[in-house]
């Protein structure tokens, strides 16, 4: 970041010098100070109310830090609340997502960019179109079509293969890729077809690899998702032991057996993996978000 | 022999492209043509739990129209979309602008404002459902006690309901959207601000005549976004107030849940979604044509 005079801020250095703007710019920091205050005071709230015993939760009045914390306490809360089966499922649904969500679009955006062939203008600006389609709008249809899925007349129910393809019918993520691949020059593909490589593995071998940046984006987001979306795993997957965390939160929140500590557990623990990405993937995730921004 | 091999090879490097779109067009065709396309056909029948039954014409939409609440379910997501234009969309903007005046230390905010979108959807629902609790538990009542303030009853409050569900929802896109809008204003050329300041334009004028119409282009398409996105608002309502109090805080989006899978009355979900969509077209055009004025107005 440039720290000289020409900075892109509207105040300039000798503005700064003048009493009224120092006024304002410590009425900036102020101000950003409280908001960084609120963005995490919340969570922190959490985290410290799943970490009390369950006697001090319901204490009157209400502690902000727990008085002492107990881990033996909360892994037997943990052993309680009975989900591993539950946050296993989350992974592998969090997988498989991002799977399906990669080889679909990636494929897509690839033959959109560097294969283009007749009749496949219709097609992009179809799914150009596509990109801009409510989606609350399909929930009922598409509940029926996982009921009893044309051509094949099979139920999904009670399978992640929904899941999967809704992941994968991205419309937003296949231009993604397509800008993309784009900047890929067309002579690393050429080449690549001269030594006799077929298209599938110029795509694998060539393609993927160039595209680390558009894949983490684009995969950080679709790992992400399961563990933040409860509506339609809850109305496919019945199965109480195949539900993600994100069903259960919804399912126990009216739940009387519930305590506090435990509900805020669940919480915490559906926080975790996407902290985990955050701290590892934070320049792609800031960056990222560009990414997806320039194209918009 | 060989030739035949060269030709059926040559056949397959031509449809090779269409093998490897097959997946994007199945997957397009099944979660978003087909059901878009299908429910508003079958909007149009009469429905059996969901068996697609006979044709009854406008039948399932007089049910939605006629429907005592419809109006004040339509009120509420006009109101939702209004708060949220209030409250969502200038917050950003005034974040970003913030930071981007900031000497040091940007990154730190950048960063820290950002991380409740780190906190997945569902969980922050549920976090801030617990703050607003209504009784001495709640940590905003406890918050409250604390400066000798009576507890309030926030979600439960038919007023307050709707503006506390939106800052729910602010709260975690807000860095987001002013991480975006920090982008863009990185991106405007200082020998703009420094033309101004040999003109002599105030600080404030900079920031009106040159900071606002560099933005622009993204400012309308984040607001039209934000239109369209809230606009739909169905799992905040239902985490949070299940629509209540006394149907205060119901959607249209909600309410198309509510009738496809609560009362069972899947032809008025389907009716409803229907006339989602085309309120949200009109939304949409609404968008090109400020998109056009705002293009009209930069050259």
């Amino acid at each position: 970041m440039k720290k000289t005079s020409s900075t892109t801020g509207i105040m300039n250095s000798s503005d700064l010098k003048l009493a009224r703007y120092k006024c304002l710019y410590g009425f900036f920091i102020a101000f950003l100070v409280i908001a960084c205050l609120i963005s995490v005071l919340p969570t922190l709230w959490v985290v410290l109310s799943a970490l009390k015993s369950t006697q001090e939760i319901y204490s009157i009045p209400a502690t902000f830090f727990p008085k002492k914390i107990d881990v033996a306490g909360v892994a037997e809360v943990l052993k309680d609340l009975n989900i591993t089966s539950n946050i296993i499922c989350t992974f592998i649904l969090s997988v498989l997502e991002t799977l399906s969500m990669i080889l679909v679009c990636g494929l897509g955006g690839y033959v959109f960019s560097k294969l283009r062939t007749k009749g496949m203008g219709i097609l992009f600006m179809l799914v150009v179109w596509t990109m801009m389609v409510p989606g609350t709008m399909r929930l009922v249809p598409l509940y029926m079509t996982f009921v009893d899925f044309p051509v094949f007349h099979v139920s999904l129910l009670n399978t992640y293969i929904p899941m999967c393809l809704l992941a994968a019918a991205n419309s937003f993520n296949v231009v993604l890729f397509k800008n993309f691949f784009d900047s890929i020059p067309g002579s690393l593909v050429e080449s690549a077809q001269l030594d006799g490589c077929n298209r599938f593995r110029i795509f694998l071998s060539i393609i993927i690899p160039l595209s680390v940046p558009a894949i983490a984006f684009t995969s950080i987001t679709a790992f992400n998702a399961p563990w933040g979306s409860y509506l339609m795993p809850m109305l496919v997957i019945t199965n109480e032991k195949l539900q993600p965390i994100p069903t259960i939160i919804f399912r126990l929140k009216n739940s009387s057996a519930m305590k506090m500590n435990s509900y805020m557990l669940l919480l915490v623990i559906a926080t975790i993996p996407p902290t985990i990405v955050f701290v590892f993937f934070q320049k792609q995730i800031m960056g990222g978000i560009n990414v997806g921004a320039v194209k918009g | 022999m060989n030739k035949l091999k060269h030709q059926s090879s040559k056949l397959i490097y031509k449809i090779s492209p269409w093998i490897m779109l097959f997946p994007t067009i199945f997957v397009l065709y099944f979660m978003i043509w087909r059901p878009q396309i299908m429910g508003f056909v079958w909007s149009f029948h009469e429905m059996n739990g969901f068996q697609v039954g006979e044709f009854c014409g406008l039948k399932n939409y007089m049910e939605v129209l006629n429907e005592p609440a419809f109006l004040s379910v339509f009120v509420n997501t006009v109101e939702y979309v209004l708060w949220s234009m209030v409250i969502g969309f200038v917050l950003p903007i005034i974040l970003a602008v913030m930071i981007n005046e900031l000497r040091r230390g940007k990154d730190f905010f950048k960063v820290t404002l950002y991380l409740p979108g780190i906190v997945p959807g569902i969980a922050v629902m549920v976090m801030w459902y617990f703050m607003f609790y209504p009784d001495a538990t709640g940590l905003l009542n406890v918050l409250l006690a604390k400066i000798g303030v009576e507890p309030l009853e926030w979600l439960n409050d038919a007023k307050m309901t709707i503006p506390l569900i939106v800052i729910t929802k602010t709260w975690r896109a807000a860095g987001g959207s002013a991480l975006l809008y920090f982008t863009a204003l990185q991106g405007i050329k200082t020998e703009l601000y420094e033309a101004a300041i040999i003109d002599g334009a105030s600080v404030v004028k900079r920031f009106f005549s040159i900071t606002l119409p560099q933005i622009s282009g993204l400012l309308v398409l984040n607001f039209v976004r934000q239109i369209i996105a809230v606009f739909q608002i169905s799992e905040e309502p239902m985490t949070m107030t299940g629509g209540g109090p006394m149907g205060a805080s119901m959607s249209l989006g909600y309410q198309i849940y509510r009738y496809g899978f609560i009362s069972g009355r899947v032809g008025c979900a389907l009716a409803l979604s229907v006339l989602m969509f085309v309120m949200l077209v009109v939304a949409t055009l609404f968008y090109f044509y400020l998109n056009k004025k705002v293009e009209e107005n930069l050259e």
